[in-house]
């Protein structure tokens, strides 16, 4: 009797946490949802043309980044089933600091952009590719792609800075990709988020991913199901549980750009540090797509090279959508150690290119 | 193996069916101007295809070995992930108009992307000439064709300074989505006083000036247009 009283106990612990846990996001998000719509009020910004502003570019972030984050959930179903376990294990053996810049290198082969590289990552970490060398390749192939780098090209094209700009953000996205892949290490242990079991229910991991054998860090339960069937579930399985994300921070960066003026950063493009930590809040406030931030930073000319190298380099690895989706798919800390690592090496980059070119 | 139709795995079906539904009906309604530039109109495809097949994958492996109950937090979830591609669907297509170009860069002078490496077009003088020499800052290229006839379409907004006749034509370009607007903006003047109000969409005809950082339409004629297909400018 003791013991059926110690099993039902801790089930019955995790439930009430996670409750606890459940009222306390939904008060963080109903706090979010009013200080929002107070600072709307407060700017005289809550009108119906507000209102269409924010809905027009609220779907067209998600329209454009829905596709991506599917193909990129293909390629993970792809790696989480039909890849053997001896490609993984091989490249496991290799040596840990090869595995990082290869990483890196990797990225020049994926032409995707940020959405659909996290995908991609959580299911190279889930099975056995260290984080670090995953990390790399998800921060690095949104800048290094091919498809990245000529659009750069063409929205430098014919300006005096466009060698700068091209190799400045290939130089830099690939050291900021490899020093976070090294700050983080080859930990293995609750990298990936753990997930709850009532949130995987909700997720749709309980339904779509579990049982299917792929080793992700949620409770899979031994469903013999045939390989197909894995791979549907994995793709769908990432479809509900990145989706909901990608709605949140496709949201707040709507939210963002329909409140926040422009023209206010206006002011501080000259200063030199200032202009670049700038241009990065802006990148984070705008969440583009790494193949279309070339233009927008070009558009910028009050800021010099520095911050709009900062713009493209800071914003395809970290951005408001991007948060929502490394908080949910990596453990806690991640997202600091990003924003941390990133934030240094661009600062420090950028004004060493500036430097160096003049 | 004995197997049970599961609840939840249908209900993710009917999610990626929505979002797939979505795609489909933005390619079908001509909407993809209004979401996707000439660059990326390929994604509207891929979505649709991509989410079409998710969806067939879903429905046909919704069989599952053991009974899976669905629970009010994934309902939830599914609900929170149809909404948008719901709001999509049964929302008239909007455009960004005079609010975005309140808030928008539209940096006077510098130097921007080279649409096409030359100066201006040979013939009438287009937005995207403007566009170009205005954000490569070499508007004084355009002297050579001052007093010249030229029309365009955009969308009406006025600043405090104008005077009475005087108006601002707008467009935006586009380089991947409504997202990454960059507007461009041209001062109207010898317009009807009062006429028209902010927002309205007009054809402007008349005599173009480059003046200082902007550049000056002398109207010869105004006409009042719907709004065009293609409400964004791009690269193509």
């Amino acid at each position: 009797m003791a013991e059926r009283a110690l099993s039902i106990s801790p089930p019955a612990e995790i439930a009430k946490s996670a409750a606890n846990d459940g009222i306390r996001k939904g008060w963080a998000w109903f706090s979010v949802a009013v200080t929002f719509v107070v600072a709307l009020a407060a700017t005289g910004s809550f009108t119906g043309a507000a209102v269409s502003n924010f809905r027009i570019i609220f779907s067209s972030l998600l329209l454009q980044a829905v596709p991506l984050v599917m193909m990129g959930a293909f390629v993970a179903a792809v790696i989480g089933t039909f890849v053997p376990s001896s490609v993984f294990t091989r490249l496991g053996r290799l040596p840990e600091p090869l595995q990082i810049p290869m990483a890196a290198v990797a990225g020049f082969a994926f032409p995707v952009c940020e959405c659909g590289s996290v995908p991609v990552a959580r299911r190279l970490v889930a099975r056995g590719v260290i984080p670090s060398a995953a990390v790399t390749f998800m921060l690095a192939a949104p800048i290094l792609n091919p498809i990245v780098i000529a659009s750069t090209s063409i929205a430098y094209r014919g300006r005096d800075i466009l060698w700068p700009m091209v190799l400045g953000r290939i130089g830099l996205g690939f050291v900021a990709a490899m020093a976070v892949g090294w700050v983080i290490g080859p930990r293995r242990d609750d990298f990936l988020r753990r997930v709850s079991t009532e949130d995987l229910s909700a997720s749709g991991y309980r339904d779509d991913v579990a049982g299917c054998g792929c080793g992700d860090a949620h409770d899979c339960d031994g469903y013999d199901e045939p390989r197909w069937k894995k791979f549907c579930n994995s793709l769908a399985g990432d479809f509900t549980y990145m989706g909901r994300f990608l709605i949140l921070g496709a949201a707040v960066a709507a939210a963002l750009q329909t409140v926040v003026p422009q023209s206010i950063f206006g002011s501080v493009a000259d200063t030199p540090i200032v202009g670049i930590l700038t241009m990065m809040v802006l990148a984070f406030a705008l969440s583009l797509c790494s193949e279309s931030d070339a233009f927008v930073a070009a558009s910028f000319v009050q800021f010099g090279m520095g911050p709009q190298l900062a713009f493209l380099v800071f914003g395809p690895m970290m951005d408001a959508k991007l948060a929502f989706l490394y908080n949910a798919t990596f453990s806690k800390g991640f997202l600091k150690t990003v924003v941390a690592v990133v934030a240094v090496v661009t600062v420090a980059g950028t004004l060493w290119i500036e430097v160096l070119v003049g | 193996m004995r197997t049970n139709w599961s609840a939840p795995r249908l209900a993710t079906g009917v999610a990626l069916a929505t979002w797939a539904a979505t795609f489909w009906f933005v390619i079908a309604d001509d909407r993809v101007p209004y979401y996707f530039s000439a660059r990326t109109t390929w994604l509207a495809a891929a979505g649709a295809v991509t989410l079409t097949a998710a969806c067939v994958a879903r429905l046909v492996s919704a069989r599952a070995p053991r009974a899976e109950p669905i629970t009010w937090k994934h309902v939830r979830t599914l609900v929170v992930l149809v909404l948008p591609a719901a709001a999509i669907v049964s929302l008239p297509p909007a455009a960004l108009g005079s609010f975005a170009a309140a808030r928008r860069s539209g940096a006077p002078n510098g130097t921007y992307l080279s649409i096409d490496g030359r100066g201006p077009s040979d013939g009438d003088v287009s937005w995207l000439d403007i566009f170009e020499l205005t954000y490569s800052g070499r508007l004084e290229h355009l002297a050579a064709r001052a007093g010249e006839t030229s029309s365009f379409t955009g969308f009406v907004t006025r600043s405090s300074g104008d005077a009475a006749g005087e108006f601002r034509l707008n467009r935006f370009m586009i380089s991947c989505c409504p997202g990454d607007a960059v507007h461009i903006q041209l001062r109207i003047v010898g317009a009807p006083p009062d006429r028209l109000q902010t927002d309205d969409w007009v054809r402007v005809t008349g005599r173009i000036y480059p003046i200082g950082e902007e550049v000056v339409v002398d109207a010869t004629k105004l006409e009042r247009v719907d709004r065009p297909e293609h409400p964004y400018l791009d690269t193509r």
